[in-house]
């Protein structure tokens, strides 16, 4: 590799450094009643089946395609079985969701968005997301306050 | 009144629906979120502030607390991003403090992103990352504060014309109410016209009947009344007839037993003195002539009782004046004829009214009966009672004066009342005069009245309508107006 080739290469590790800041939050963390803690990283999300919707939301324009592991595949996968839990977002905010809702409701576990993965600033790394056109039930407080983005924790409330 | 209500209902109906829209409308949402998403943003750019503090004033720095420092950066940025983003927030930038504010900082994060890209050194990295950041401090704790007033007054004044729409609301339901109740008021008291009606017409349906039967036994006892008087008056004449017969018979047996044959062959003779012979020449013609004026007299009187007793018809048909009037006067004759002289006078050209038939013979043989009395008790030897028939344009009036002692001024006003009577207790029942004004009034459409300037004694009168001469015709040419070969028929 000559000099110019080095140059290209720092550059495009610069700008590559730029246009994607650091994505430190990679990482879920499950903790069950019992005290276990589970920590799952984005690569073991992505190698479980994976769940796409299609759905416009309040947050985004026009219909996008979210991609990511169906909450009721993730707590049989990881016997999540209690009634309630909290998911945490980075900045500590938390919401206490019926595990029902997640469950029955078709919720993902949003971590590609149109196929990228999304930044802390695009609301990643995880975004909980419903399929909100399929039901005007979901296009509610109620489900809008369910749909935590750069979820970092999702814990069993009891 | 229903138009006042139903314009009153869509009134309702388009306000509350107007504000229930208003409420749903993106800018009556409580702005709370506002102050949330603005302190989100000053509360990461402390953490990153203080993370750095703490960062720098320890030895040595690891590169995962230079990783958490710029996690908690990317978040601010993140809340940063948010508020430009979110439509819901666009009002927000209509405060200038708030505005600048983000601008500030997004150019300062531009600023940093750029600048944090060229320094690998960590810990120049975050002395860089504090230095920008810095100056922000004063500009966001403002924009907190210019949020927090912003969101005040916007929710005020949501409230308020939220709450002038509530009022106006509950002041239209007050109107409603009201308009409700007068409503209601009306249709009740509609109601308990119609119930009034009912009872009313139902009452005068019970009234006519009572007066129908008041009317039928009226009539019986007139009849009773008469019945004396009538049975004298076919008593006469029976009597006379009885006598003539007798005369006959002997006048018969004498011409019989005057019959004399000297042989069965040879012709019979009558063998009577010539002054007999005269006499029952004379007497059994005028016997015979008298006995059949008195079976004419007889016929007349009891067709005079069966017209009078027979049962009225509900029709109404055109009625004999003349003929009632004979019927009244034969039937009244023995009661007035030692009390008074009754002479009836026909001046009217009119000879029939529509009525019911019996009627007014009824009516008349209660004024005539009346017109007696009221003679008797004053004492005189000899009465007079004059029925007049005359008329005018409209009317045909029957005036039975008496020269009795009149009525009483006192008394002008009661004699119609049902159950007022001045005779003795079994004389009079007190219905006789207003049931035949009833009857006047009901059948004929006319009316009894007493005259007030009768001064000689009493004066009723009959106004009975003349006959509608022009609808009569008009029924007859409707009826005859038959298939031509009937009409053909009847000529």
């Amino acid at each position: 590799m000559n000099s110019a080739q080095k140059m290209i290469a720092v550059l495009i590790a610069l700008v590559g450094f730029y246009a994607s800041p650091a994505i430190a939050g990679g990482t879920l963390t499950l903790t069950r009643s019992d005290g276990e803690v589970i920590k799952l990283s984005m690569q073991d999300l992505m190698e479980m089946p994976a769940t796409e919707l299609k759905t416009s939301s309040q947050w985004t324009e026009g219909v996008q395609n979210f991609r990511g592991v169906s909450f009721d595949l993730l707590f049989d996968t990881y016997s999540i079985d209690a009634d309630t839990v909290r998911i945490s977002a980075l900045n500590d905010y938390n919401v206490m969701v019926p595990v029902d809702a997640l469950r029955n409701d078709g919720a993902i576990l949003t971590y590609h968005l149109n196929g990228a993965e999304m930044s802390v600033r695009e609301k990643g790394p995880f975004w909980v997301v419903f399929p909100y056109d399929s039901d005007e039930r979901y296009q509610t407080d109620t489900y809008w306050a369910y749909s935590v983005w750069q979820v970092k924790s999702v814990d069993e409330a009891d | 009144m229903f138009a006042a209500l139903v314009l009153f209902v869509v009134l309702y109906g388009v306000l509350s629906t107007a504000l229930v829209r208003q409420l749903d409308d993106e800018r009556f949402i409580y702005r709370e979120n506002f102050v949330w998403a603005v302190v989100q943003v000053q509360r990461q750019y402390l953490i990153v502030q203080r993370d750095i503090e703490a960062a720098l004033g320890r030895v040595g720095l690891s590169d995962e607390v230079v990783e958490n420092i710029l996690l908690e950066y990317e978040i601010m940025v993140s809340r940063v991003l948010l508020l430009r983003q979110g439509d819901g927030f666009k009002v927000l930038f209509t405060v200038p403090e708030v505005s600048k504010t983000i601008e500030k900082l997004e150019s300062r994060i531009e600023q940093i992103d750029a600048t944090l890209a060229t320094i690998t050194q960590p810990e120049e990295k975050l002395s860089e990352l504090y230095r920008l950041l810095e100056p922000l401090d004063e500009p966001l704790q403002q924009a907190v504060v210019r949020t927090t007033n912003f969101v005040s007054v916007y929710n005020a004044n949501n409230i308020s014309v939220v709450k002038t729409d509530i009022q106006t609301l509950s002041y239209l339901f007050f109107v409603g109410v009201i308009v409700m109740a007068v409503l209601g008021g009306f249709m009740i008291r509609q109601r308990q016209k119609i119930f009034a009606a009912d009872i009313a017409a139902q009452k005068a349906r019970q009234e006519q009947e009572v007066i129908e039967e008041a009317a039928d036994y009226a009539k019986m006892h007139a009849l009773g009344t008469l019945a004396g008087g009538v049975a004298h008056e076919i008593n006469t004449p029976a009597q006379y007839i009885q006598n003539n017969l007798e005369f006959l018979s002997d006048s018969f047996n004498d011409l019989v037993g005057s019959i004399v044959r000297s042989a069965p062959d040879q012709p019979a003779y009558l063998q009577l003195e010539k002054d007999k012979i005269e006499f029952i020449r004379q007497e059994v013609p005028m016997a015979i002539d008298e006995s059949i004026q008195g079976l004419n007299r007889i016929a007349e009187i009891v067709r005079g009782i069966r017209k009078f007793a027979h049962p009225a018809t509900d029709a109404l048909e055109l009625i004999s004046i003349a003929e009632e009037i004979d019927t009244a006067v034969t039937l009244t004759r023995n009661q007035v004829k030692h009390i008074a002289d009754l002479e009836v006078t026909l001046q009217s050209e009119v000879t029939e009214v529509t009525g019911r038939r019996n009627h007014l013979s009824q009516a008349l043989i209660n004024l005539i009966v009346n017109a007696s009395q009221a003679i008797m008790e004053t004492g005189q030897r000899r009465g007079k009672i004059d029925l007049l028939v005359n008329d005018d344009e409209d009317n045909v009036y029957i005036r039975l004066r008496d020269n009795g002692a009149g009525v009483p001024e006192e008394l002008r006003g009661r004699i119609f009342d049902y159950f007022f009577t001045t005779k003795e207790r079994g004389v009079g029942t007190g219905q006789g005069l207003p049931i035949c004004r009833k009857l006047i009034q009901d059948d004929f459409n006319g009316d009894l009245t007493l005259s007030d300037d009768y001064a000689d004694g009493a004066e009723f009168v009959i106004r009975l309508p003349k006959p509608d001469h022009a609808a009569i015709s008009n029924r007859q040419k409707e009826f005859s107006e038959g298939p031509n070969d009937l009409n053909d028929l009847l000529r």
